[in-house]
């Protein structure tokens, strides 16, 4: 099978199909900083019935696409509530968080972000102060090309 | 306009040293063409010794401006440093604030493709080195980067996110990726000072590998804050870090022989000093006022963008009345050389195709003579190469020439023969006065450096330095011949309007192959060869004079394999041969970029594939961070829609470089190419 193609797998397969896509999503929900095994197994599990819904059977890369895209999208809203932000509009913002969280903060894990019901405003605002901030707010200023004369060459 | 209120400095002593100066290069220039023209006289002159006159004129006045420089530089520093140099001036303070711009200052990196480990363990290295004075929250890093390679923008990011993360530099530390890289490096600068130009008052550009003391920078805005008519102050970086032979020979030079002629030029130039394109201090606002650069009307080579913007950009400080200072005596400023000899030519090819566009920057009008002599030098840095090529033609042309006169001892009714004149004495002074010209300014490095009894140690002592000097001249005068070729092949290229492009630079030690030095220098090889054997066997006594030029030649391949092999340069270190002291005693700054690079080194994140990189849900969250938030064109949508697909059916090797950054750049298909990256890279 060439690599990176949609496997096809027949109607017997698909409950193969299932497990595998849950296994590989298991790993990405720990990559995540996911460490709570019930929260873990709960998580892929609606995530990829949620994905089931919209995906054909025995597709399973399109199958782990969507449910990957699905814990993405609840992360986000997590990400979102803590922070007190809105999911759709603060995409950016959001997208850093998440960056803060896994490479800046360093927290022993993200389950936080559905276990607990209210956030701790502390560390929101450690969180914040640590958001990636690539430029600073513009301040903008003129640099106008300078006229340049030549003797014997076309003047600029 | 600077203040008028400020005293700018005296033209006396401007004038007087100008006069001083260039009465010493004239003068010499006239006495070395008395010479050779008295021996050229003897039967009246040829077309051929008018060319080599011609020629002659030209090389000497160069040849003798260096050494004079070399020379005032050495006899500066015998006793003690110029008094008139920016660092030991009295402050010329503004009396009312002139520019109330916060007191900030950017640190400036423009990057394109470079190793983004190497760029950011020499950031942090530079960091660290000003957190140690306590005054780090008066600067600001920005990297700024014109990378295309997605991989590389990618691990820009990461790496700068983690110093930010390492050092709590938020908010501090900022790095930005250009959508289109006009202009190059100058249009970079430019963006920046454009949207950020108005938060600082001072920008200290920087190179991809430029290394600063955190002591050098405060110093550097402590000098501009005294100093209100300056505009920019240069730093003079030295050459550290490689270990490969063809490096430490050089970084042995400039540390040995450097200061005395940037000491020289400092004399001369005062504050009319050159740009050098980073390890500069500038004022951002007249930066900004005065330096926006047009494109230039016509074709390339002469026309399109100005490659060498800083010459250009020092010429219109100095044309609005601002000061540009080299400041000399500024320790704490490194850069690193290329590794290769080979490396060290294809840097020289795009130099070359920048400095030769100063030609018509001559002709430009409004700027002072003083501008368009720092653009004739540049030129002839470059212009120089070709004209000794002919010069040594022509040489060879006469040689045969005279060897095929046979000698008139009789003339008309004289019953005595008259033996032809001799003027071998003329000839071998005007030769030993040029290798004089050429060789003596390491003589007065090896006199500075006994002089100077600190550093004895930390170069080795007098003996291996007595040899390193030897066998760094020895090895000069073989390299010569080859940069000789290589740069008259680029001034002919370039004329003939074969552009060189915008090819990053290979920074890292490497042996050569044999294959690549064969490709390179076999030219070069055969040249030497043919000129040897045509010489030997049609004017012999012209071969022997020929033999340094020829050798350098005819071993231009082991020479560039042999230079380039880091372990005869660590063999030479452990000799103690072209020691320096920021090699055996280095200071903070370069402690900490080896520590960082060690660091790095300990860690795989460098060894990581651009798949794994974009499959790492961190790396992809923050990348998204940092895109614009902006919706692309439907059409645009469709056409990364149909290269998400491509990636999916043929796989992601089939994407060229510019479709996989149009799909990182794309926030949509972004999450697209991360989830079929990951599951890429976590397939069994």
């Amino acid at each position: 099978m060439k690599a990176g193609s949609a496997e096809r797998i027949t109607w017997t397969g698909h409950e193969a199909v299932l497990e595998s896509a849950r296994a590989s999503l298991l790993d990405y929900l720990r990559d995540l900083g996911m460490r709570d095994p019930a929260l873990v197994n709960a998580l892929a599990l609606e995530c990829l019935n949620h994905a089931r819904r919209r995906v054909g059977p025995g597709l399973r890369d399109e199958l782990l696409r969507r449910a990957i895209e699905e814990v993405q999208r609840r992360m986000d809203v997590a990400v979102a509530r803590w922070l007190g932000l809105n999911a759709s509009r603060d995409a950016h913002t959001i997208a850093g968080a998440r960056a803060a969280l896994l490479m800046c903060r360093k927290v022993p894990s993200t389950d936080f972000l559905f276990d607990d019901p209210e956030p701790d405003p502390e560390f929101v605002s450690r969180l914040k102060a640590v958001l990636p901030m690539a430029t600073p707010p513009e301040s903008p200023r003129a640099m106008a090309p300078q006229k340049l004369d030549f003797f014997l060459f076309k003047s600029a | 306009m600077p203040m008028s209120d400020i005293a700018a400095f005296p033209r006396s002593i401007r004038a007087i040293r100008r006069f001083l100066f260039f009465t010493l290069v004239l003068l010499t220039t006239f006495a070395a063409l008395a010479m050779i023209a008295s021996a050229f006289q003897q039967n009246g002159i040829t077309p051929q010794e008018l060319i080599l006159l011609l020629l002659y004129t030209l090389l000497i006045l160069w040849i003798s401006t260096s050494f004079w420089a070399a020379t005032i530089g050495f006899w500066l520093l015998l006793w003690g440093g110029d008094r008139k140099g920016i660092s030991r001036l009295a402050p010329r303070v503004a009396p009312r604030p002139g520019d109330t711009t916060p007191k900030r200052t950017a640190l400036a990196m423009p990057i394109y493709n470079e190793d983004p480990v190497r760029v950011f363990a020499g950031l942090r290295a530079i960091y660290q080195s000003l957190l140690d004075t306590g005054r780090a929250d008066e600067f600001e890093f920005f990297i700024l980067s014109d990378s295309r390679n997605p991989d590389v923008w990618v691990e820009e990011e990461v790496q700068w996110y983690r110093m930010c993360c390492d050092f709590d530099g938020h908010g501090k530390i900022f790095y930005r990726n250009r959508e289109k890289n006009i202009a190059r490096k100058s249009g970079n600068i430019e963006e920046f000072c454009h949207r950020w130009g108005g938060r600082y008052r001072y920008m200290i550009v920087l190179d991809a590998d430029s290394l600063m003391t955190g002591a050098t920078l405060t110093k550097m805005v402590d000098l501009m804050e005294a100093h209100a008519n300056v505009a920019l102050i240069q730093s003079p970086p030295l050459p550290v870090n490689h270990k490969s032979l063809f490096a430490r020979i050089l970084q042995f030079g400039s540390s040995l022989y450097g200061d005395i002629f940037t000491a020289g030029a400092s004399f001369w130039q005062l504050a009319d000093s050159n740009y050098w394109g980073h390890n500069a201090i500038l004022r951002v606002k007249p930066f900004m006022d005065h330096c926006g650069l047009p494109k230039l009307p016509g074709q390339e080579p002469f026309g399109g963008e100005i490659l060498s913007h800083d010459f250009v950009e020092a010429a219109l400080l100095r044309k609005a009345g601002w000061e540009v200072w080299l400041a000399y005596d500024l320790k704490g400023s490194y850069e690193e050389l290329p590794p290769t000899l080979i490396d060290y030519a294809k840097r020289d090819r795009r130099w070359c195709q920048g400095n030769l566009q100063h030609l018509r920057m001559i002709f430009a009008r409004g700027f002072s003579g003083l501008s368009k002599l720092h653009f004739t030098m540049g030129v002839m840095s470059y212009l120089s190469s070709p004209l000794w090529f002919l010069f040594l033609l022509v040489t060879g042309f006469e040689a045969y020439v005279q060897s095929q006169t046979m000698p008139v001892y009789f003339f008309g009714d004289n019953l005595f023969p008259v033996w032809p004149e001799s003027y071998a004495v003329e000839m071998t002074t005007v030769l030993l006065v040029t290798l004089a010209m050429l060789f003596l300014p390491k003589v007065w490095g090896l006199i500075l450096f006994l002089v100077r009894g600190k550093q004895r140690k930390a170069y080795g002592g007098f003996f291996r330095v007595l040899l390193s000097v030897v066998l760094e001249s020895v090895f000069s005068v073989l390299t010569a011949p080859i940069l000789m070729l290589y740069q008259t092949k680029f001034v002919i290229a370039i004329l003939s309007r074969r552009s060189t492009g915008w090819p990053p630079q290979q920074r890292g030690d490497h042996r050569l192959s044999l294959k690549e030095a064969i490709l390179a220098h076999g030219g070069q090889t055969l040249i030497g060869l043919l000129v040897g054997v045509v010489s030997y066997l049609y004017v012999p006594s012209f071969f022997w004079w020929f033999t340094p030029v020829l050798a350098g030649l005819v071993f231009a391949i082991p020479l560039s394999i042999l230079s380039s092999s880091t372990a005869l340069g660590l063999l030479a270190k452990k000799l103690g041969l072209f020691l320096t002291p920021d090699e055996s005693n280095p200071p903070d700054v370069i402690r900490y970029l080896r520590a960082n690079l060690e660091a790095a080194s300990a860690t795989e994140d460098g060894e990581r594939d651009e798949q794994q990189k974009i499959a790492d849900p961190a790396v992809c969250a923050l990348h998204m961070a940092l895109l614009p938030d902006r919706l692309a064109k439907k059409r645009v949508r469709h056409q990364l829609k149909a290269l998400v697909y491509q990636a999916v059916e043929e796989g992601p090797a089939s994407l060229s470089s510019s479709d996989k950054r149009a799909l990182v750049a794309d926030p949509e298909s972004l999450l697209r190419i991360h989830t079929l990256a990951w599951h890429r890279t976590h397939s069994p």
